[in-house]
């Protein structure tokens, strides 16, 4: 074996080289090269489950919580409502946006919490926001048994919808991708950004229709409005709609479409801009 | 591919947040003013206009005092921070050993930090696998390697992020102090593995504040202070720029308010010579600290008991200035103890395990000099 491929043999170029800021090239490296990534969120997932008796059972605790705890209980409230669609309306309105909030809030602190291997070095940022990203995947995984459940026992749901939702989580990943590079950054300068989304997501958990219809909301109204700014409102909605055999409002493509684009596009270039400060930052 | 490490008029800009300055009145004033004041911003320069370059085979020392300006031209060299200006190369793989008991996962266990860290630093999880029972041997964990390393001691990790750091040989090492501590058997194995890999790789760059560390490893040397390069040269040039740079910092009386250091500086130094004279024993010798000062305390300790000096008369030794590149010459020492009754032979001195204890005063002795080999002989020889 010649040197260079003894080399490449134990070095697996992981380290990423040259100043960071570009933001595709580095995502691309990143996928490349999933090692550090991959392990390191692998590892705060089964530690989490590890400290605990029950362990795994417990990362699907919350699905469970929420779907048929908050579910059997907002369910009286709605007076319209067939008992079996509502708890398959919470399920997959809380499937994702606890995968995008999870995603923001854990990137809002990767970076401090990574910061012993970004000072030793380790500087391609991307792989630490694929970590988060990892991670919240893992979270969306921990829903779907209790998806599946609702889905066969209560739903009334669409195939093609299904085939659907697929390229729509996808969508919902590539904004991900953006929100965590924004996020992390932002994170990365202001320590407290971290808690300060803590306690916006009660907010923002409430204020999307997860345990509520939007039909609920007049028309019109103030109420009604706010729900439709909220970002979150429009990615539940074209995920869940499809599946459930409703029609998707096309203010919310539109308002996806554009936010993918124009997210991408900032994060590209915030991504330029600050992302050689982080080491400075934390 | 040729290892090279070019750095062209670099400097490094940082925002820092200064609290601002607030007369309080009292206690009350006091805690709201932390509380609520805001930070204001500033750019400090930590790095102005530095220049060298490194081919293979250099080995070079960064000095300067505390806060010149070493661990963060360290970590520009790492490419941690980037650059405000200029420009820097580095060609070859690289591997700093800055802070290597970090970085590991407290939940997880030994094995699975191993491989965390080492795919960290960029090697094939194909690769580890080969390397985990060599870095848990090295680090004498292997009953260890199912335990979560939450419960491993300081001194554990220390050794476990030493082994997986040197299990593979780079081409550029970087270093902020030498690394290696812990109990002695750990010692003499960690200080093998730096030597070679320091032989084995073509650049070494290393801050430190220990001058015979520097002179024995280093050929080159820069000087640091408040972020400019003051001095590039040879090695004995650069100590003794360094050493003049100190004194004459010492005699501005700013030594004392500015470093703190000054009392933690390590002594060193070597007795070349030992004779009993009727009821004293006369030593021979040189000391100095890292800083080029000279100490003033010595003292002889036998059957764990101190004996201090006294008298010390200095004496001139212009080779020790020399090969440490001291700024004075002043470093030699002709000391005599007086000894208890019923020591009359060195032997009877070696059989009590004699020590010979420098300080920095008379009353505070607790750095054991070097024994040169020929005086040990003679302590050690059969009565």
């Amino acid at each position: 074996m010649s040197e260079a491929a003894v080399e490449a043999s134990i070095r697996a170029g992981a380290r990423g080289g040259g100043a960071p800021g570009a933001f595709w090239r580095e995502v691309m490296e990143s996928f490349r090269h999933p090692e550090f990534w991959a392990l390191s969120s692998w590892l705060d997932i089964i530690v989490r489950a590890r400290k605990s008796r029950f362990g795994i059972l417990w990362l699907l605790a919350p699905s469970v919580v929420y779907v048929f705890g908050l579910g059997t209980f907002f369910r009286g409230m709605q007076s319209d409502a067939n008992p079996g669609d509502f708890f398959v309306h919470v399920a997959l309105g809380a499937m994702i946006f606890r995968t995008l909030m999870s995603s923001v809030i854990g990137s809002a602190n990767v970076f401090h919490g990574s910061v012993s291997f970004i000072m030793d070095g380790h500087m391609r940022l991307t792989d630490y926001l694929l970590q988060s990203l990892a991670k919240s995947f893992f979270d969306m995984c921990m829903y779907l048994p209790v998806v599946a459940i609702t889905l066969i026992f209560f739903g009334d749901i669409s195939l093609p919808g299904l085939l659907v939702s697929l390229p729509v989580m996808v969508l919902v990943y590539i904004n991900a991708l953006w929100i965590a590079a924004i996020f992390a950054l932002v994170g990365a300068r202001f320590p407290d950004f971290g808690q300060l989304l803590n306690t916006v997501s009660i907010f923002l958990f409430l204020l999307t229709p997860i345990i509520w219809y939007p039909g609920m909301m007049p028309a019109g109204s103030i109420r009604a409005q706010l729900m439709r700014l909220n970002p979150f409102y429009h990615f539940v909605e074209i995920f869940r709609a499809p599946i459930m055999g409703q029609p998707v409002e096309v203010t919310s493509i539109w308002y996806v479409g554009v936010m993918t684009v124009a997210g991408l596009a900032v994060a590209t270039l915030v991504y330029r801009r600050y992302a050689r400060y982080v080491p400075l930052w934390i | 591919m040729t290892a090279r490490v070019l750095v062209d008029r670099l400097s490094l800009d940082v925002p820092a947040f200064l609290q601002r300055e607030r007369a309080s009145s009292g206690w009350g004033g006091l805690f709201f003013g932390a509380a609520f004041d805001p930070p204001k911003r500033k750019l400090l320069r930590l790095l102005d206009n530095i220049s060298f370059e490194l081919g293979e085979g250099d080995r070079l020392a960064i000095l300067g005092r505390n806060g010149a300006g070493k661990s963060t031209l360290l970590r520009v060299l790492n490419r941690v921070y980037q650059p405000s200006e200029g420009k820097l190369v580095v060609d070859g793989s690289c591997q700093a050993l800055l802070n290597i008991s970090l970085g590991f996962n407290g939940e997880a266990t030994v094995r699975e930090n191993i491989y965390l860290r080492g795919i960290a630093m960029g090697l094939t999880a194909a690769f580890l696998r080969g390397q985990i029972d060599q870095i848990l041997e090295f680090s004498g964990l292997q009953e260890k390697v199912n335990h979560r390393l939450r419960t491993l001691s300081s001194g554990q990790k220390m050794r476990l992020g030493f082994a997986i750091s040197t299990s593979v040989q780079h081409d550029i090492i970087m270093m902020d102090e030498w690394v290696g501590a812990g109990d002695a058997d750990f010692m003499r194995k960690a200080k093998e593995r730096m030597q070679s890999r320091v032989g084995g790789s073509k650049i070494v760059v290393l801050a430190s504040h220990s001058t015979g560390l520097l002179r024995d490893i280093c050929n080159r040397g820069i000087v640091l202070e408040r972020g400019r390069l003051v001095f590039s040269g040879d090695i004995t040039s650069s100590l003794k720029y360094y050493h003049e740079l100190l004194a004459k910092l010492r005699s501005d009386g700013e030594a004392s308010l500015d470093m703190p250091t000054s009392r933690g500086a390590q002594i060193f130094g070597a007795v070349e010579a030992i004779s009993v004279e009727r009821d004293a024993c006369v030593l021979r010798g040189w000391f100095i600290d890292t800083e080029g000062a000279v100490p003033s305390g010595l003292a002889l300790q036998l059957n764990g008991q101190r004996h201090a000096a006294s008298t010390i008369e200095r004496v001139r030794r212009p080779d020790v200035k020399r090969h440490f590149g001291l700024s004075n010459d002043d470093c030699g020492f002709l000391a005599t103890i007086p000894l208890p009754p019923g020591f009359m032979t060195l032997a009877s001195l070696g059989a009590a395990e004699a020590c010979i204890l420098a300080g920095e005063t008379i009353d505070f002795t607790n750095v054991p000099l070097r024994i040169a080999a020929p005086v040990a002989a003679l302590l050690h020889a059969a009565p």
